[in-house]
């Protein structure tokens, strides 16, 4: 029997007896008008605000969650979305969610469904009681604060800011002029972040053995394109010049721009690092995917430094308290779980668990929050969150390999500036030391906050080598030299060294910078540029002659004047406008058809050949017929002297053939086989056997005496004979009939390579003198070769000689008459003339030799 | 023999995207001239101070230069700098 009085059947039961009794009670099927009032006179006495906020805190913690969960989302929520936020399985929760809105805490159907009967699988959605409400903001506030620590973890990890912002500064210099295509979305591989770890491997002792970009570089390199400090120039990166104002700066106002760049960059996505998450595909993409988009991550990186903003720097929590607190305020931050249709069913969608052997198993939406969203958490604290030095990581016990568990964290007293924790900076310029500048040209930073503004003009002039927590740079000619190249001198690079260091350095480092800068300002070398040739004083002879000669530019030499940069137009219009022919000579566009091969070794030359390039080929490897202006014969001894200077056959005969229809065949080969004489091969041992008619050469090859003295066929028509045999396949010819007719080119085949006559001396007179390095006589290209073979000639023909010498240490040059003696190797034994005493020389003691008329006894 | 066409008449050439190389003093080609890959890339002497190069040579005189000690700067009239 129902009591006829409410009032007095419950006035003897306390609140938690009434919650007890109300539970156990099947309040859904009561009919009765007594059961009525019972439930009216319980929400009356348990759900008045007051009553309301002692239920809420005598509530099992997980039902406490599911109401801070529905209050989060604005006291409405699709029951997935709930389920999904509570921690325990599915069974656990929906009775949790009965009791609550059994006890009025929680309502369902909503307003505009009453009085249907639901089940709670039926209903889409929940309300939140409004007394409930009102009752829970106190409550929840009191369970929103995170629990400290009891315990400080064992093992702490801390990323110093300092070393991140130094770092800023390394991949950038390091970076610059990598030539590389602008870097894509796709962190974990790729060629351009392969090339791009191939020059920053210094930098990351971890990624030696890798062919990836180590994941904190990868980071920077983020932070650094999102901060506009990295451009692509021609297909090459290279840093913006406001990089130089950047690190020049406050170090926390470039920490802070760091920290906003990445809650802004979508190049960098902590999803695609979740290493235990694999794609998963789906058969109906229509119904949309869960896979968070660049754009949703950016987006949730804010919601989590929200939370994170709730936890007081320098204490440690357990990451469970984060992920708890995240999980109740917005367990959609990262992964929305739609109600209008999209992402039906049960599972995420697009990704899912990696199983053994890679395979891909569903992970349950409800169930698995914290296996998604639990492990984004870990990946933004163990990775973005502690290289920017915004936490410091605690792990209870050692981590053992696993590398996406973190166990506890702390904000840094830079995390807390930069959430706006804390006002002041933690400054790391009073820890700071002077630089170690060693004489072994080595530079030492050993700060623990390195200055980021001396990092980056250390890295304009000087080497990075790596190093731990100290940096070390290396002075070399070549990073001094580049230095210069962006207009730093030896006067301000010595400055900052020597402010850096404290006010000394060494002397030799000093001198040496001294030293590479004017080794450096000595050439210049300027591509692109146009000059202008009058060789028939067309323009001096124009009545607009002053004002061409204007346009013209400044005078290099007689009849040639460089025009000055842009001022081409200028000049063609002028020459227009006096009437004046131009002929272009493009040196970018390659060559014209402009050489004809003759008979032989001829050459004739197109009178619209008078390029400098085309004249230069020609006077390389060929001299002029006297009395036939164009006409050219293929010269031995400069092609072996252009051999000598490093031009190879191949380059030499790939130049005729590009200014002609095809280099001939004998020519090729006479170039080829003078070239190689040059190359050290001795000549002696070269002979070449040539046939041009087939027929011919077939019979003599089909001889098998004659075959055998073959050694290699170098051409269609060519061998080379074997070494010695020239005369019995001359006379084993003969006997058949057939003669031999040398090439008169490899007439002197007896030579010794090392006594080959330099440039100039063909077929003229016994060159008597030849001096090093005096450009536009005979002898321009004397080496040590020349110069032995007139001191060998001397020796032989006891003919006296001059020499210009001087000896180690001296810096001016003597001449000296001598009698040559002995020639060993390199060393010259000879008798003064002038003095009477015997010398000995070294043949680089020695730079021109003159040999005389005279004659000398012993 | 071939026919050696007759001369074009008489016109201001204009040598574009030549290759220049400009030193501060003059003896220094005297120096530069001991290196045969500055040799091979010599195309003409225009003063005692200024020499025009194959510009396509030019890879192998910087590596020439670079190991004896010279680090030449290397400037585009074309892109301004």
């Amino acid at each position: 029997m129902p009591p006829e009085s409410p009032e007095l059947f419950l006035d003897g039961y306390s609140t938690e007896s009434l919650k007890v009794m109300a539970r156990r009670r099947g309040w859904r099927d009561a009919t009765s008008a007594g059961k009525v009032a019972l439930i009216a006179f319980l929400k009356e006495r348990l759900f008045s605000r007051s009553a309301n906020q002692g239920l809420i805190r005598s509530l099992p913690p997980r039902q406490q969650h599911l109401l801070a969960a529905l209050k989060a989302r604005g006291g409405k929520a699709d029951l997935v979305t709930l389920l999904a936020t509570a921690s325990g399985d599915g069974a656990e929760v929906a009775t949790d969610l009965r009791d609550l809105v059994e006890l009025g805490l929680m309502l369902y159907p909503p307003r505009a469904e009453k009085g249907r009967k639901h089940r709670l699988g039926q209903c889409p959605r929940v309300w939140l009681d409004s007394t409930a409400a009102d009752a829970l903001a106190p409550a929840s506030a009191a369970w929103g604060r995170p629990k400290l620590l009891a315990d400080p973890p064992e093992e702490i990890h801390e990323a110093f800011p300092g070393l991140l912002l130094a770092d800023m500064v390394l991949v950038l210099n390091s970076l610059a002029g990598t030539q590389v295509p602008p870097p894509t979305d796709d962190l974990r591989g790729g060629r351009p972040w392969r090339e791009i770890a191939t020059r920053l491997l210094v930098l990351e002792e971890e990624a030696r053995d890798r062919d990836v970009l180590p994941p904190r570089l990868a980071f920077i390199y983020a932070i650094l394109v999102e901060l506009n400090l990295v451009r692509v120039s021609s297909g090459f990166l290279v840093a913006a010049p406001v990089a130089g104002d950047l690190f020049h700066g406050d170090p926390a106002n470039l920490h802070k721009a760091a920290f906003s760049a990445w809650q802004k960059t979508q190049i960098w996505n902590e999803f695609q690092r979740i290493p235990e998450l694999l794609p998963r595909p789906i058969p109906d993409e229509a119904l949309g995917l869960h896979t968070p988009s660049a754009g949703k991550v950016s987006r949730a990186r804010g919601k989590v430094l929200a939370v994170l903003k709730r936890f007081a720097p320098a204490h440690w929590y357990a990451f469970s308290s984060l992920e708890r607190e995240l999980k109740v305020d917005d367990p959609d931050f990262l992964i929305r779980r739609g109600d209008d249709g999209r992402h039906a069913g049960t599972t995420y969608r697009g990704f899912g668990q990696r199983g053994r052997d890679n395979t891909v198993l569903p992970l349950n939406l409800t169930e698995d929050w914290e296996r998604v969203e639990g492990r984004f958490l870990a990946r933004l604290l163990l990775e973005s969150l502690h290289w920017l030095g915004v936490v410091r990581l605690g792990y209870h016990r050692p981590r053992d390999g696993d590398a996406s568990r973190v166990d506890a964290f702390a904000l840094t007293p830079a995390g807390a500036y930069l959430l706006g924790l804390a006002s002041g900076y933690p400054d790391g310029r009073a820890e700071r030391v002077p630089l170690l500048v060693q004489p072994d040209f080595s530079i030492l930073c050993l700060a623990p906050a390195p200055d980021t503004g001396m990092l980056h003009d250390l890295c304009a002039f000087a080497d990075h080598q790596g190093g731990d927590r100290v940096a070390r740079f290396i002075l070399s000619r070549e990073s001094v030299q580049r230095g210069c190249h962006q207009g730093w001198s030896a006067e301000s690079i010595t400055r900052i060294l020597t402010n850096a260091a404290g006010g000394t350095l060494p002397q030799n480092i000093a001198a040496s910078i001294q030293e590479w800068e004017e080794a450096f300002r000595r050439f210049r070398i300027i591509q692109g540029v146009t000059l202008v040739e009058d060789p028939h004083g067309l323009m001096s002879a124009s009545p607009q002659a002053a004002k061409l000669h204007s346009a013209a530019g400044g005078r290099l030499a007689p009849g040639l004047r460089r025009v000055r940069q842009g001022g081409k137009s200028t000049l063609s219009a002028a020459l227009r406008k006096a009437r004046i022919p131009v002929r272009h000579l493009d040196y970018a566009a390659g060559p014209a058809r402009v050489l004809t091969f003759d008979e032989g070794d001829g050459i004739t030359c197109s009178p619209r050949g008078d390029d400098w390039l085309t004249r230069s080929l020609l006077e390389r490897i060929a001299r002029p017929v006297e009395g036939e202006p164009g006409r050219w014969r293929l010269d031995p001894r400069r092609v072996r002297a252009a051999a000598a200077d490093g031009v190879s056959a191949d380059e030499m005969v790939r130049a005729l053939g590009e200014r002609s229809r095809g280099a001939r065949p004998e020519i090729r080969l006479a170039i080829t086989a003078w070239s190689r004489r040059a190359a050290g091969v001795s000549v002696a041992r070269l002979s070449l056997f040539t046939c041009q008619d087939q027929e011919l050469r077939e019979m003599i090859l089909a001889v098998p005496e004659l075959a055998a003295e073959m050694e290699e066929q170098i051409a269609d028509d060519t061998f080379v004979v074997r070494a010695g045999r020239m005369t019995a396949l001359r006379r084993a010819l003969k006997a058949r009939g057939v003669r031999l007719r040398s090439d008169g080119s490899l007439r002197d085949r007896t030579a010794p390579s090392d006594l080959a006559p330099g440039p100039g001396a063909g077929a003229d007179p016994l060159p008597f003198r030849w001096r090093r390095g005096t450009r536009g006589s005979a002898s321009s290209a004397a080496s040590s070769a020349q110069l032995r073979f007139l001191l060998l000639r001397a020796i032989q023909t006891r003919r006296k000689v001059r020499v210009e010498m001087r000896r180690d240490g001296e810096t001016l040059y003597r001449s000296r008459q001598l009698a040559p003696l002995v020639l060993d190797g390199s060393v010259l034994t000879a008798a003064c003339l002038e003095s009477g005493g015997r010398w000995t020389f070294h043949l680089d003691q020695i730079r021109a030799v003159e040999l005389l008329a005279g004659r000398f006894t012993t | 023999m071939a026919r050696i066409p007759p001369k074009p008449e008489p016109a201001v050439l204009l040598h574009e995207n030549v290759t220049l190389m400009e030193m501060d003093r003059p003896g220094q080609m005297e120096e530069l001239q001991a290196l045969p890959a500055f040799r091979a890339a010599l195309v003409k002497i225009l003063d005692p101070c200024t020499v025009v190069l194959d510009g396509r040579r030019l890879p192998e005189l910087m590596a020439s230069l670079r190991k004896h000690g010279h680090n030449p700067r290397v400037l585009s009239e074309e892109n301004g700098e």
